[in-house]
């Protein structure tokens, strides 16, 4: 008898030192670059990640010429060629952040076109002749950056087993053309595979 | 009809000259109201759509189930009735929401599997049937394109390329796959799009699809080669079949009706059936059936050996188990009631400017059952127009 309220007190506390960090919210900060995947889609660690590597090998290439000036860059987005709905654009955001930031080139805002040249006509009409921006003084990009990413899924055939296998396989291309001749001045890949193994049967 | 009185119709006879049938009518009843108000919602929610009162529909079927597990099924409902009234990126957030949750469902569960054993297969989490899974991309991919998304309607094709990839004896759909290479022409994929005609016109029998231009024609009656604006039609008519059957709506329709396609008063051309979700409900039906058989037989067997083992020691609380353990069995199967029973597709050329265009809808006959003009085409990419018609 001893024995077992022993055993039902120790059980009482294990669950009420146990219990109460299991069943309270959790908060803490992770670093988005090194967070490990939940699964083998596309997350926040990729999205900056790609964009580094991407960025880093652009960079590395001998475009643009070191004496040149930065170049006028227009980012026509980032085609998602994959299963999913994925924001492409928020890649193609980042990439343009750290190509900006790295000094090398120069982009014109093509997202916001359409208010910047609603912003040009309500200055042309309602605001004084010398803090008026100049219509007409846009300058025009000499290449587009575009791109793609696309994905290939390949899962584990049908067999009596208790887990499934799952392949996920991206590639990210970048590409930069020269909008006169139609050229592609630079072109680069970035590729990733990762496996996860789901279970088949749970509670 | 409600799943109480499924569960009634499934109870066993109790002698009567025990006293477990004086328990029957409140065991019934608490079963009802336990089992019952989740499909009450969702029978008044179909039965609101099938009224035609979409907006009212998804507003019956706002309030979803608590446990997120329960939430595909009025998911898809839902995003069908607000698809069919017009707010298409409602639809597909409710889609996508049960997309997910189905996927998060992809495993065996062996608390559920286990009660299912012994109570009923309602116990089991409703994922959707193999075509469901797939219409369920195919009717997605029509929500993008009607707001002019088209990289994002190319993602649903991905995704119905990928589900019929591997259906493991289940069917395959040729009415999800024409969607899907309609998504990839108009991102000018072409050769996805070519092999999904390609292998939608090999599930056809009456109509033909030619792969390089995805114009649908009937197989005795190739048209002309064409190349200029096309109006292209998704038509869903009808109601799928149901458990408890809609005789009306199948009346109204007869076997095989279809649509042609006016401008003014010269024919463009009429609508082709690539798929009914009557075969492939059926088809999928016979897969599972032996996979359904044989739990309940099991189930069957289960429940008189508790019951029995309850008996021996005393027989009138063994009764009153094994009362209880049939009035658990319930409705079997659920489906996705609101998907049309006729999946079509119309392709044909048209006046460069379209900007109304007449649907008359005939039986198998030809006889015209009714007629509808459309004032504006949804969406368009380069020379082609895109429409959707759904006809309760």
């Amino acid at each position: 008898m001893k024995g077992l309220l022993t055993a039902v007190y120790a059980l009482t506390l294990i669950v009420g030192f146990t219990g109460c960090a299991a069943f309270r919210q959790s908060v803490s900060d992770k670093d988005p670059s090194n967070s490990p995947p939940m699964d083998a889609k596309y997350d926040a660690s990729d999205l900056l990640g790609w964009a580094d590597e991407i960025v880093r090998s652009i960079l590395e290439h001998p475009f643009p010429k070191p004496d040149a000036p930065a170049p006028i860059m227009a980012e026509l987005g980032i085609q998602n060629r994959t299963n999913d709905h994925l924001d492409t654009q928020a890649l193609a955001d980042t990439i343009v952040t750290k190509l900006l930031n790295s000094g090398k080139m120069q982009f014109t805002n093509t997202s916001r076109r359409d208010q910047l040249l609603k912003e040009q006509g309500f200055q042309l009409a309602n605001c004084t002749p010398e803090t008026r921006a100049q219509i007409g003084k846009q300058l025009g990009a000499k290449y587009m950056l575009t791109g793609s990413l696309i994905e290939i899924d390949k899962r584990s055939g049908r067999q009596v087993r208790v887990s499934k296998q799952e392949d996920v396989y991206y590639q990210l291309t970048v590409e930069i053309t020269d909008l006169e001749t139609g050229l592609i001045a630079l072109r680069k890949q970035h590729d990733r595979m990762r496996r996860v193994s789901k279970p088949l049967i749970g509670w | 009809m409600t799943t109480a009185v499924i569960a009634a119709s499934l109870t066993p006879d109790i002698h009567p000259d025990r006293p477990g049938r004086f328990f029957r009518l409140p065991a019934m009843v608490v079963l009802a109201i336990l089992t019952g108000c989740t499909s009450g919602t969702l029978n008044a929610g179909r039965e609101t759509f099938y009224l035609g009162r979409f907006t009212n529909a998804a507003a019956v079927l706002q309030d979803l189930p608590d446990n997120s597990a329960e939430q595909v099924l009025p998911l898809m409902e839902r995003g069908m009735a607000h698809q069919a009234a017009g707010n298409y990126m409602t639809s597909i957030r409710d889609w996508l929401a049960a997309k997910d949750q189905a996927e998060q469902l992809d495993y065996y569960s062996v608390s559920r599997g286990g009660a299912s054993l012994l109570i009923s297969d309602h116990m089991l989490h409703f994922t959707g049937a193999p075509y469901e899974r797939t219409l369920l991309h195919a009717f997605m991919a029509k929500s993008f394109m009607a707001l002019d998304l088209w990289d994002n309607a190319a993602v649903e094709g991905r995704n119905i390329a990928l589900r019929v990839q591997d259906l493991d004896g289940f069917p395959d759909d040729a009415y999800s796959r024409y969607v899907a290479g309609f998504s990839f022409e108009m991102i000018r994929d072409w050769s996805n799009a070519e092999l999904q005609y390609r292998n939608a016109a090999r599930l056809l029998d009456t109509c033909t699809i030619n792969e390089s231009s995805g114009r649908i024609h009937a197989v005795s009656n190739p048209p002309p080669d064409y190349r200029g604006p096309e109006l292209v039609c998704f038509v869903s008519l009808g109601r799928a079949p149901t458990e408890h059957g809609s005789w009306a709506q199948r009346l109204a329709w007869g076997s095989s009706p279809y649509i042609e396609l006016y401008a003014g008063e010269q024919l463009l051309g009429r609508s082709h059936t690539l798929a009914t979700t009557r075969d492939l409900m059926a088809e999928t039906d016979k897969k599972l059936a032996v996979m359904r058989a044989a739990r309940t037989v099991t189930r069957v067997i289960l429940k008189e050996t508790a019951a029995h083992a309850v008996e021996e020691k005393n027989p009138f609380l063994g009764e009153i188990v094994r009362l209880l353990l049939y009035s658990l069995e319930t409705d079997t199967i659920r489906r996705w009631e609101t998907l049309p029973l006729w999946l079509q597709v119309a392709r044909v050329p048209c006046p460069a400017k379209l900007e109304s265009f007449r649907v008359v809808f005939r039986g198998a006959g030809g006889q015209i059952l009714t007629e509808q003009t459309i004032v504006k085409p949804l969406s368009h990419r380069d020379t082609i127009h895109v429409s959707f018609i759904r006809a309760l």
